[in-house]
């Protein structure tokens, strides 16, 4: 179909409106993936950049990061929660041509299963704000991801972090090179005699589970997990690196 | 739709359908320096400096840059006065097809603007979205060194 309106809210007033006048329609935000993928059904694109979004809440209890935040802004911000990983993982979604206007809110919404974002906040336990017709919403990462028909048509506001010391933080990406989309993504943190693990990228459905730390490599054979074959790996190499990193993360909480 | 940019501190008006790429604005308005390599945003030959940073032009929309003001290459200059950027590429020979050369010299001019005394790292870092097929990078990280010395003497 062809694009026939391109829009620039200025609030989200504006936005719900323009979202009501034209239902074919798909925002914008860093455009990435909007630009280079094709829509047969849409015939309008709603620009977020004049929403005011690119910009971090900080409080004592949560950081609240505006979904227009680019992944520069975020490497370049105060924010410092779960050690760093905020900025270790800001600094692998492809290179700086990339970061400098991809979104945290584009990422999150993209739907794929390797998307960056994603087992980091399940770790941090991130909430995500949106906004739709029937008002404001707020769900927990793990919600979301269950769920992201639930969303589709909404805007995501805001990412919510709680803030906490979760003290050392483990965190591995593989990818093919540096800048490549990852193949598997595992990041952890220690949870009273447990450890808190979050896996993406190497599974169908990113997801986040509290395990003794000598019980970690059960994570990778459960039956419930899928892995599926794409062309960075056949499911079968998927699940051996996800091994390779429960096992590492098995040895790193013994060793911390 | 009407789209009003800053190109190289000149102020432009265009009317173009809504889903205009950026790139194919650019270069049909006469930027020829902006190359269509990918398509996809993997290689930067297509990069111009938006706001004082590096995107891609060939995954941007044109009127998402409605507003604000770029830099394309024959922004920092000319054959008749070249940008010190293009001397030091061409004197240490980071030049070979020339394909990747738009790109690669504003990727060096947006990190130059804000680290004068950039390291080998930081030179790979900020050239991370920039391909070269000829050259191996060793010349052009030369040239980026060179051109901060340049620069830091002229100061
Ligand atoms: C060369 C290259 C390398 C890449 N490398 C990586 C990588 O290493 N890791 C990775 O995870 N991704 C990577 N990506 C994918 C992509 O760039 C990122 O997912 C990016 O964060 C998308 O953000 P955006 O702001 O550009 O989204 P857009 O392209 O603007 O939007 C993406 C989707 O999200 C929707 N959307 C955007 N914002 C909102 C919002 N606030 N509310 C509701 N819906 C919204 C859009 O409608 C669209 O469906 C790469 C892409 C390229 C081109
Ligand atoms: S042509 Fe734009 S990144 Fe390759
Ligand atoms: S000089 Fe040929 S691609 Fe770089």
């Amino acid at each position: 179909m062809t694009i026939r309106n391109y829009l620039k809210p200025r609030s989200l007033q504006e936005m719900l409106e323009a979202k009501r006048k034209h239902p074919k329609s798909k925002f914008v935000a860093g455009g990435t993936l909007v630009v280079k993928s094709n829509y047969p059904d849409i015939d309008t694109l709603i620009d977020i950049q004049d929403l005011g979004l690119n910009r971090i809440r900080i409080t004592d209890e949560e950081y609240g990061i505006g979904s227009f935040t680019t992944f520069t802004s975020i490497m370049e911000s105060d924010i410092d929660c779960c050690g760093d990983l905020m900025k270790k993982f800001a600094r692998h979604i492809g290179p700086v041509t990339i970061r400098n206007v991809a979104t945290i809110g584009g990422n999150v919404m993209s739907g794929f299963n390797w998307n960056d974002t994603l087992p980091p906040l399940l770790l941090m336990e991130a909430k995500l704000v949106f906004e739709g017709m029937e008002g404001r919403r707020e769900t927990g990462i793990e919600a979301f991801i269950e769920n992201r028909t639930l969303f589709k048509d909404m805007l995501l506001y805001e990412v919510i972090i709680p803030r906490k010391d979760v003290g050392k933080v483990y965190y591995s990406r593989f990818s093919r090179t540096e800048d490549d989309i990852p193949t598997s993504i595992v990041a952890a943190h220690k949870d009273g005699g447990k450890v808190r693990i979050a896996c993406g990228a190497s599974v169908l459905k990113p997801f986040v589970k509290s395990i003794a730390a000598d019980q970690a490599e059960s994570l990778g054979i459960d039956p419930g997990v899928k892995y599926i074959d794409d062309l960075r790996g056949n499911a079968e190499f998927k699940r051996k690196i996800l091994l390779a990193s429960l096992k590492e993360i098995k040895e790193w909480a013994h060793e911390n | 739709m009407k789209i009003k940019i800053v190109i190289n501190n000149e102020f432009k008006e265009f009317n173009v359908p809504c889903d205009t790429k950026l790139i194919d604005l650019l270069r049909d308005a006469g930027y020829k320096s902006v190359k269509r390599g990918c398509s996809t945003g993997d290689c930067g030959a297509c990069a111009v400096i938006l706001d004082g940073k590096l995107v891609n032009s060939c995954i941007l929309y044109a009127a998402q840059t409605d507003g604000h003001a770029l830099i394309t290459l024959e922004g920092l200059g000319d054959i008749n006065s070249p940008h010190i950027l293009s001397k030091t590429f061409a004197a240490a020979g980071a030049v070979q097809c020339g394909f990747c050369t738009p790109g690669m010299i504003l990727a060096s001019y947006a990190l130059l603007i804000n680290n004068k005394k950039p390291s080998k790292e930081e030179i790979a870092e900020a050239l991370s979205g920039n391909l070269c097929r000829c050259t191996g990078y060793e010349k052009i990280e030369q040239a980026v060194l060179k051109a901060a010395e340049e620069m830091r003497k002229g100061e």
